[in-house]
């Protein structure tokens, strides 16, 4: 897969958007393992592949009796209950 | 003849069956064993021996009055503290869940009581499943038997600790990147990650959604075999292919002929995407020799790039494990231990992008598995590329948690299954990964279960462990038989 790289994101970028996402009280306490989170997140990310929007595969949806129209690796099997 | 502590749960069964020995000594023998080892190998979170004691005379009044359910009747069992049993708490191992107490029992509990299983009690992981080998939690890290200086694996940590330290022939775990066959690999037991959706998740308290599996551990093939079908009843049982090959009798010892076979030996993960530890290396050229030798057809089969699996997979479980997560992480991170937080934090700055394109992927990647696996029946491949680093080495758990072929088949949902292959030249177990098509445990059972008897290892025991007269209940194994009709 393609390495893509990134700018490390500015500090006061991650605090905002960490409490934009209701981490205010993870920044409080543990300041640097949220910086380091969104970091990982951004790298993360950044090593996938892009993919044509408009063709297959599209992200599994499961529908049952999918595996008679011969798409068994779309639909997971699930334990009947 | 094998010391108690080392009776695999099918022999247990015939001496349950002929009331050689009754439900009430394997507790009593158990629980002496646990309180022998359990202070050095911190197996258990919680050890239930009042409803133990309980269900083993429930037990022995049944099978003495001729109402003998099947070979799970009366073997005492071991359960992952992330599933629910009825009364108990299931902690999680972690802060957050101290006070909790379930209702009910999870589906896979409740199949096991009412085939019989006396449960034990529950068993350590790293925090919800996820963080760890970590020493701010309420309880202390599980350790390997084989050297308690050593990590045992996770997050199932409990489950092969337990099992290679004798206290107990059976246990149920959990896997979303390699939680079974971790502590399978670490520390040489057998652990069977079975198909995506095979084993119900009914009150197991979920890690990542799409990748969480429920599945057996256990100290040979045999009984993986025999607690698998106990997980999922004799009408799911029904539904996996083979289904009449996966469980011979305990006392056929032979070798399986595996003729007709096909293994396709994935070399690349550790030779070529993770090097892997030369005397790992070696030990998977002599399982791939051994099959060869009893029948197999074994040739070199390509997938994809360890690296790709290992991106999809961290982003699905951190951007699940988020949602799962979102709300305590929010009000209360200081009650995560730190290895948990900042392994569930960044699933909060994944995006919605990243989580489609990885799903997207993961199919990609699922195809090109399932188009090798039309070619060859199984797939031999590493597990773990090291022997089980040092327990109190952050920076070499760091190094070596992320070397390991296991989460390409959490990806996948194919069946997959870790055992012994040998030991280092400083005792401790390397591994082998067996994996096959869906619902397809049984051929792997079969190739894990020829390799096992060629390999001998089931009869290897953690050498601290071994020879060691049990103290109080577990000498008097055998000695009694139920009375009864």
């Amino acid at each position: 897969m393609p390495q893509v790289s990134f700018e490390p994101l500015e500090e006061k970028v991650i605090e905002a958007r960490a409490r934009a996402l209701g981490l205010g009280r993870a920044w409080s306490q543990h300041r640097e393992e949220v910086l380091a989170a969104a970091r990982d997140a951004a790298r993360l990310g950044s090593v996938l592949p892009v993919l044509d929007p408009t063709a297959e595969p599209w992200p599994p949806m499961c529908v049952p009796g999918s595996e008679a129209a011969g798409t068994p690796e779309a639909c997971p099997p699930e334990h009947d209950e | 003849m094998t010391a108690p502590q080392w009776q695999t749960a099918s022999e247990l069964a015939l001496e349950i069956e002929h009331r050689r020995v009754s439900p009430v000594q394997l507790v009593e023998a158990a629980l002496g064993r646990i309180t022998q080892w359990d202070q050095k190998v911190h197996a258990f979170v919680t050890c239930d021996q009042d409803g133990a004691h309980t269900a083993a005379r429930h037990a022995e009044e049944e099978i003495a009055s001729g109402r003998y359910r099947g070979p799970l009747h009366g073997i005492p069992i071991g359960i992952k503290d992330v599933i629910d049993v009825q009364g108990l708490p299931t902690t999680c191992c972690s802060r957050i869940r101290l006070e909790h107490r379930a209702q009910t029992d999870a589906a896979v509990v409740a199949a096991l009581r009412q085939a019989g299983a006396i449960i034990l009690g529950k068993l350590t992981t790293h925090e919800f499943a996820l963080g760890g080998p970590s020493f701010d939690l309420p309880f202390p890290p599980a350790r390997n038997p084989w050297n308690f200086d050593h990590h045992p694996g996770g997050s199932s940590s409990g489950c092969g600790a337990a099992l290679a330290a004798g206290l107990l022939p059976l246990a149920v775990g959990t896997d979303t990147a390699g939680s079974i066959r971790n502590p399978a690999s670490a520390c040489g037991v057998v652990g069977l990650k079975p198909t995506y959706g095979a084993v119900s998740r009914n009150r197991v308290f979920p890690l990542a959604a799409t990748l969480d599996h429920v599945g057996p551990m256990a100290r040979c093939v045999d009984d993986v075999a025999l607690l698998f079908e106990g997980m999922i009843g004799p009408t799911q049982w029904e539904r996996h292919d083979k289904a009449q090959s996966a469980r011979p009798p305990s006392s056929h010892r032979e070798v399986p002929d595996l003729r007709g076979l096909r293994i396709g030996y994935v070399r690349s993960f550790h030779e070529q995407d993770m090097p892997a530890d030369p005397e790992v290396a070696m030990a998977l050229d002599t399982v791939a020799t051994a099959l060869a030798e009893a029948g197999a057809t074994v040739t070199t089969v390509p997938l994809p790039d360890l690296k790709s699996f290992s991106a999809v997979s961290r982003i699905i479980l951190q951007a699940e494990g988020w949602a799962t997560h979102s709300d305590w992480l929010r009000a209360h991170p200081d009650l995560y231990g730190q290895s948990t937080r900042v392994r569930l934090l960044p699933g909060a700055f994944l995006t919605a992008d990243d989580y489609i394109r990885s799903q997207r992927i993961r199919r990609v990647l699922l195809a090109a598995v399932q188009a090798v696996l039309h070619e060859v029946d199984v797939l031999l491949c590493a597990s773990a590329m090291d022997p089980a680093c040092r327990l109190d080495d952050p920076a070499e758990i760091a190094r070596t948690y992320p070397r390991q072929a296991r989460t390409p088949f959490n990806v996948t949902g194919h069946p997959a299954l870790a055992m012994m292959a040998g030991l280092s030249r400083t005792g401790l177990p390397l591994s082998v990964q067996f994996a096959g098509r869906y619902f397809e445990e049984a051929t792997v059972l079969r190739v894990a279960r020829t390799w096992e008897r060629m390999g001998g290892w089931q009869d290897r025991h953690p050498p601290e462990l071994d020879g060691v007269a049990d103290s109080g209940a577990g000498q008097k194994l055998g000695a009694a038989a139920v009375t009864g009709p």
